[in-house]
């Protein structure tokens, strides 16, 4: 078991090219969770306990704590949720021409994801800005959650990021659909064959691409949980480290020893949003890519 | 507290740490980004105050362009006044003028006419003197003396005057 927490550490350090070793060594991890069933989960993995976890264990028998207890992962992303729309919603109560402190905030935001969005996918991709900015500020702000005493970042778990990613998917091969036609769009998956030998090669290409294309939800979502949950590990199981190392006092506190690792899990939380988000916008730039050349 | 199950030396821990990292961020991260935004904000409000004043400012000079507009056509519109008053003023004037000049040369001529009226009678008379003399003398030039003759003229020339 150490082994393995020792391999999440690094997945902290990893570079994007690493990350798809990482998140081999994470779903190992997983899997080796999965054997030991959730008890052993809940007893040994390094993670601090959220506010659903303490409910639960003053209000075992509450039916409310019960369900939000057992859809953990969906009560932490309502939250975040909950708390964008309170923010979205101060911003746009008051708008005016020189805007207020939250209105220039969001302004901010949306600005520079809307900018990022048009330089990588040009004017026509400005109806993606809404469903890809939305990605960002919510993924960002789930990975930031679990920095919070008692939250939890949702995007520490598999289901979370899969769910993402299998929308963002969904979306671009709709998009594809759309855009191309059905036709279009298998002549896209079939690798646009001009010459004799390119159509000769559909047999091959086609498999290929079908597999390339379900291996980016793939991709997206354990890179994203792989991070985030190595980053809250690692936050935990140095915390840990400082409650043992004061645990003489015998007094239930301990040195901040994740305190330097804090800055570097806002680093992450901020650069895995960002590469989910950007990565979406270059799937979708692929499609809209396609299009373009074929007009 | 481990025998709770709950880890509050972690929370405890955890809290710390978290209290810690919003200080630090608090002292080094949070001015610098207070600034950008409030750089951002002043930045949007010193456009919108710009963009105010240059439009004020074109309606002013589009307010002025308009009143000088109307001052060159009120000015146009006298000016024309002045010149069609002016032309009535000549054109009476030089009606005045003329009558002035004909009734002069009538004058002119009714004055040279009766001098030529004058000077014809005068001549008139010398002729007929002339003429009366030679008529006379032929009819009478052996009949009567000098003396006689001088008479009947004088007498002659008398009537002559009277009339």
């Amino acid at each position: 078991m150490n082994g393995l927490w020792l391999k999440s550490l690094s997945l902290i350090t990893t570079t994007e090219h690493e990350t798809h070793q990482a998140a081999d060594t994470l779903v190992a991890a997983a899997g080796h969770v999965a054997e030991h069933g959730g008890e052993h989960v809940a007893e040994h993995a390094p993670e601090f306990p959220n506010i659903v976890e303490i409910l639960h264990h003053y209000f075992p028998d509450s039916v409310f704590v019960q369900l939000i207890s057992d859809y953990m992962i969906v009560f932490f992303s309502l939250i975040v949720g909950l708390f964008l729309s309170l923010l979205a919603y101060a911003g746009y109560r008051k708008r005016s021409m020189i805007p207020g402190p939250a209105q220039n905030l969001m302004e901010w935001v949306v600005e520079s994801l809307s900018d990022m969005v048009i330089t990588l996918l040009g004017e026509q991709g400005r109806k993606y800005i809404p469903f890809i900015g939305s990605l960002f500020i919510y993924i960002f702000s789930m990975n930031m959650l679990g920095l919070i005493p008692g939250m939890f970042s949702s995007t520490a778990k598999l289901n979370t990021t899969l769910a993402l990613a299998l929308c963002v998917f969904l979306y671009v091969q709709w998009s594809g659909i759309r855009n191309l036609g059905i036709l279009g769009y298998f002549y896209h998956l079939a690798g646009s064959p001009k010459s004799t030998v390119e159509w000769c090669l559909v047999p091959l290409n086609l498999p290929l691409h079908v597999i390339g294309e379900l291996s980016k939800p793939v991709s997206l979502s354990l890179r994203l949980f792989g991070n985030i949950s190595g980053e809250d590990m690692l936050l935990a199981i140095f915390a840990g480290l400082g409650v043992t190392i004061l645990s003489f006092t015998h007094l239930p506190i301990g040195l901040p020893l994740q305190l330097p690792f804090i800055f570097l899990a806002i680093l992450t939380s901020f650069v895995q949003a960002l590469v989910f988000t950007l990565l979406t916008t270059i799937y979708f730039s692929l499609m809209t890519h396609h299009e373009e050349e074929h007009s | 507290m481990e025998a709770l199950g709950l880890k509050w030396d972690l929370i405890v821990t955890q809290i710390i740490g978290f209290v810690l990292a919003l200080w630090i961020l608090k002292a080094f991260a949070w001015k610098p980004l207070l600034k950008m935004l409030d750089d951002r904000r002043k930045k949007i409000a010193g456009d919108i105050d710009d963009a105010e004043k240059i439009k004020a400012e074109a309606g002013k000079i589009l307010d002025e362009y308009h009143a000088k507009l109307r001052d060159i056509e009120v000015e146009a519109r006298s000016k024309i006044q002045d010149a069609i008053s002016e032309g009535n003023r000549i054109a009476v004037e030089i009606r005045e003028n003329a009558r002035d000049e004909a009734r002069e040369i009538v004058e002119k001529s009714r004055e040279e006419l009766s001098r030529d009226i004058a000077r014809a009678r005068v001549e008139l008379r010398d002729d007929m003197v002339g003429m009366a003399i030679k008529a006379a003398e032929k009819i009478i030039s052996a009949k009567l003396d000098e003396a006689e003759q001088k008479r009947l003229l004088e007498n002659f020339l008398r009537e002559v005057d009277k009339t």
